[in-house]
């Protein structure tokens, strides 16, 4: 029998507002234990919540991305269980109104996103002996982002992945590092025969840290699945852990499968109502997106598809891209920079885009001294590369490493003088209409110009010394 | 005295704020329904005696003592709610009503007792035995009608619950119990955030709401068994000794630390919601209270019996109501509070 898998995904991005979802401690990632704490997000009795409403907004802005209807009344909802990681014993989160229905991502159809609040890490000792406790992370803002269940196919579930993560990132909401757990995702999976309408039992696929993971438990659990049924078995309902190391998911402990959340409208935080102007102003500054930037790339500025991708791989790269178009109006230029020395050197030095720390204008000032004819080509790679790696003042790297081209035209002479008088050979094949030994004898005048000739400016005076002669 | 009788002798010098902090300090120790006293009191008589002697204007109850219900939040002095499980708890910060009587010149002299995270008879005593001229308290209609004191339980949302532990989220309001109606006034607006309106018109009958005091309990008992779930044994609640593991850590902490009435309450909201009972009484509930809430719009006042059959209206609509010394109750319309403790006066 063939089968067909069936997935949803349930995707959590924490949000890169400054300050937390209901109180103004920092979100910093990676702060030491508590200290991005206060009695509100401590979970202190005697505080209430007040909403950021910056939240509101990046919901918004992803909600109106991606076509969804946004509602107008916003009410928030406890979600209550006991765990160390929750100090409150319930999550603040919207079951009841969220913030986005419908929309989509091509052929991917969304059921809703909703605002809610991250919880905290526990911490457990190396020994085992001991659990700690790290509330740093506990309050801060995230979207839900729950798909209906039309994926078929790992392909579309990476491909989605891949679209959202873009999407958030251009839209500046999520800095997007799955290794930090910014950016989760839960796969809800089943299998049927082709052909069967009804869709069969489901699990859930929790701790996916990679898109390597995402593809790896796709295809250990749609198997297991297949397994399962085919030798006369049923499949049960419920939550798993992917172990990435073990290559196996495995049920998690029946307290998270038997749980009742007894949910309810939180009674602290009043209706949060987004009128149309609110709206209306979020819409008015949504910003281009990758798929529009790669079109307006290759449109506007004749740049290859590829390369057009490859800029857009992350927003910090394209928008030093921009940077580098509109300080020398160069557009190719600078597309060869990225596509070609930056990118080199993010492998060479493992660097992730979006650890990338370039000063554009120096870079725009290399374009333009290279286009001059004030360096050749080898002196505009060292020096960039000595921009990437310790952020040297391009001049006086230029100058300090002997790169700026001679256009002296007592030693150009001189140059070409020795050049014609120790090559005669080749001087009388010229002469006799070989013409193609002319690349030999510039080639002689550079090498006596010990590589700072300005072939613009070398080549005309050997031109005009050899029909002199 | 009354409180402003106090306040208007402090004014006229005929008596100094030491004075009268030491008098009811003393009484305050003497009293089993006080369960802390505030040792910061005489230094801060002390203080507000330089502003007024310096011709500081503070408010009409500067100097005049207060004590709080021990769910109300002082820094440096413990609240426990009159619970074992929040026995060791010291607050953080000051609650806001707190910040409100400080600026105001008032003298917190201690915490009054009270029943597990709910009502404090011992307050309506105290005032009524004057131990304290008055007292800020959650809801306390009943003991104030046993005691034959003032009580106002505030309008929803007029005074901030900031510092005060939660008990019913969507129901809890600070108000005021005193001796006379002008103190309950007084103090009211001192420690609320309100637009007060005056009363429209004369008392109104009310129609009947048979599925009320069902939805007040339902709604009640859910949000306070919430609320006290963050008091688990991990940060907050004080830990069971015998508990050798996490599940152990939440049962016998809660187990040992919380009382058989609350214990009751908590078990009922949370069935209340468990499952499809959210469905079958949860919404109910709300939707009994969003119909209550727009049947009582246009009504200006009425008098009612103190009991939980008539309590429970200005509970889930968020009304002001007044409860006068002869035991009754006059619920008005929103934000009428201090004109209710007039008309209460005249
Ligand atoms: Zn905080």
């Amino acid at each position: 029998m063939s089968w067909e898998i069936v997935m949803g995904l349930e995707v959590h991005a924490e949000l890169s507002t400054k300050s937390k979802i209901f109180c103004g401690c920092s979100t910093e990632f990676g702060a030491p234990p508590n200290t991005h704490v206060c009695p509100g997000c401590a979970g202190e009795p005697g505080t209430l919540p007040v909403l950021n409403r910056a939240v509101v907004e990046y919901a918004m802005r992803l909600g109106l991305t991606l076509g969804c209807d946004i509602t107008r009344v916003n009410t928030f909802d406890r979600k209550n269980y006991f765990y160390p990681d929750l100090s409150k014993a319930w999550q603040t989160t919207q079951l009841y109104a969220p913030v986005c229905r419908n929309g989509g991502i091509g052929d991917v159809r969304l059921h809703q996103i909703h605002m809610e609040e991250d919880a905290g890490k526990l911490v457990h000792a190396p020994d085992g002996s001991a659990a700690y406790m790290d509330y740093n992370r506990g309050g801060t803002p995230l979207l839900e982002i729950v798909t209906k269940p039309d994926f078929r196919t790992t392909e579309q579930v990476l491909g989605f992945l891949e679209t959202l993560r873009e999407t958030l990132l251009y839209l500046d909401i999520c800095d997007c590092k799955m290794q930090e757990g910014s950016l989760r995702c839960d796969v809800n999976l089943s299998v049927r025969p082709v052909g069967q309408a009804e869709f069969g039992t489901r699990t859930e696929m929790k701790n996916l840290n990679s898109f390597k993971a995402i593809a790896r438990a796709i295809e250990y659990e749609s198997k297991r699945h297949i397994d399962v049924i085919e030798r006369g078995g049923s499949i049960t309902q419920e939550t798993r852990r992917w172990d990435d190391n073990k290559g196996k998911s495995m049920p998690m402990r029946n307290k998270e499968n038997a749980q009742d959340y007894r949910y309810f409208p939180c009674p602290d935080i009043p209706p949060v109502v987004i009128d149309d102007a609110w709206l209306e102003s979020v819409r008015a500054t949504l910003p281009e997106l990758a798929a529009q930037k790669r079109e307006r790339y290759t449109g506007e500025y004749g740049i290859a598809p590829k390369d057009a991708a490859t800029i857009t791989v992350h927003k910090t790269i394209s928008a030093l891209f921009e940077q580098l178009v509109e300080l020398t109006g160069q557009p190719k230029e600078a597309a060869n920079l990225i596509t070609g020395e930056l990118m080199r050197h993010l492998n060479n030095t493992g660097t992730l885009p979006e650890d990338l720390q370039v000063d554009a204008g120096k870079l725009a000032q290399l374009i333009e001294l290279v286009l001059q004819g004030k360096i050749n080509r080898a002196a505009y790679k060292q020096t960039m590369h000595a921009v990437f790696g310790e952020d040297v003042q391009p001049m006086e790297y230029i100058e300090a490493h002997g790169l700026l081209m001679q256009d002296n035209s007592d030693a150009l002479a001189a140059a070409i003088a020795a050049a014609i008088a120790a090559n005669p050979k080749a001087i009388a094949d010229y002469r006799a209409g070989n013409e193609k030994t002319f690349g030999f004898i510039m080639g002689q005048v550079m090498k006596e110009l010990k590589g700072q000739g300005n072939p613009a400016l070398v080549k005309p005076a050997l031109e005009a010394a050899l029909a002199d002669c | 005295m009354t409180a402003l009788q106090i306040a208007a002798a402090i004014a006229a010098k005929e008596v100094s704020v030491a004075d009268i902090t030491t008098q009811y300090i003393e009484k305050a120790r003497a009293s089993a329904n006080f369960v802390a006293i505030n040792e910061q009191a005489m230094e801060q008589a002390a203080q507000v005696q330089a502003k007024l002697d310096a011709g500081e204007t503070l408010s009409p109850l500067a100097g005049v003592p207060v004590a709080l219900q021990d769910n109300i939040f002082v820094q440096g002095m413990p609240c426990a709610c009159g619970s074992a499980i929040m026995a060791d708890y010291m607050p953080m910060f000051d609650a806001e009503v707190v910040q409100k009587l400080q600026a105001a010149g008032l003298i917190v002299i201690g915490k009054l007792a009270m029943n597990e995270f709910a009502d404090s008879p011992q307050a309506a005593a105290a005032v009524a035995a004057d131990e304290i001229p008055f007292a800020l308290v959650t809801d306390n209609r009943k003991a104030a009608a046993q005691h034959g004191v003032w009580h106002i339980k505030p309008t929803y949302g007029a005074v901030s619950r900031l510092g005060l532990v939660a008990n019913v989220s969507s129901m809890d309001a600070i108000g005021p119990v005193a001796r006379s109606a002008e103190d309950c006034a007084a103090l009211l607006q001192i420690i609320a955030d309100a637009q007060w309106i005056d009363l429209p018109s004369g008392l109104t009958e009310l129609p009947a709401f048979p599925h009320a005091l069902t939805a007040c309990e339902i709604i009640s008992c859910a949000e306070a068994g919430a609320n006290l779930q963050k008091f688990d044994g991990i940060s907050l609640g004080k830990r069971s000794a015998d508990a050798q593991n996490l599940t152990e850590t939440y049962k016998f902490s809660r187990a040992q630390g919380f009382g058989m009435a609350t214990k009751r309450r908590a078990l009922f909201g949370s069935l209340m919601l468990a499952g499809d009972n959210y469905e079958l009484y949860y919404k109910k509930a709300l939707q009994v209270r969003a119909q209550m809430k727009a049947a009582l719009e246009g009504v200006s006042m009425a008098e009612l019996p103190v009991d939980d059959v008539h309590n429970c209206l200005a509970s889930l609509a968020g009304l002001p109501a007044i409860v006068k010394p002869d035991g009754k109750q006059i619920m008005g319309a929103a934000f009428t509070d201090i004109a209710l403790a007039k008309g209460g006066a005249a």
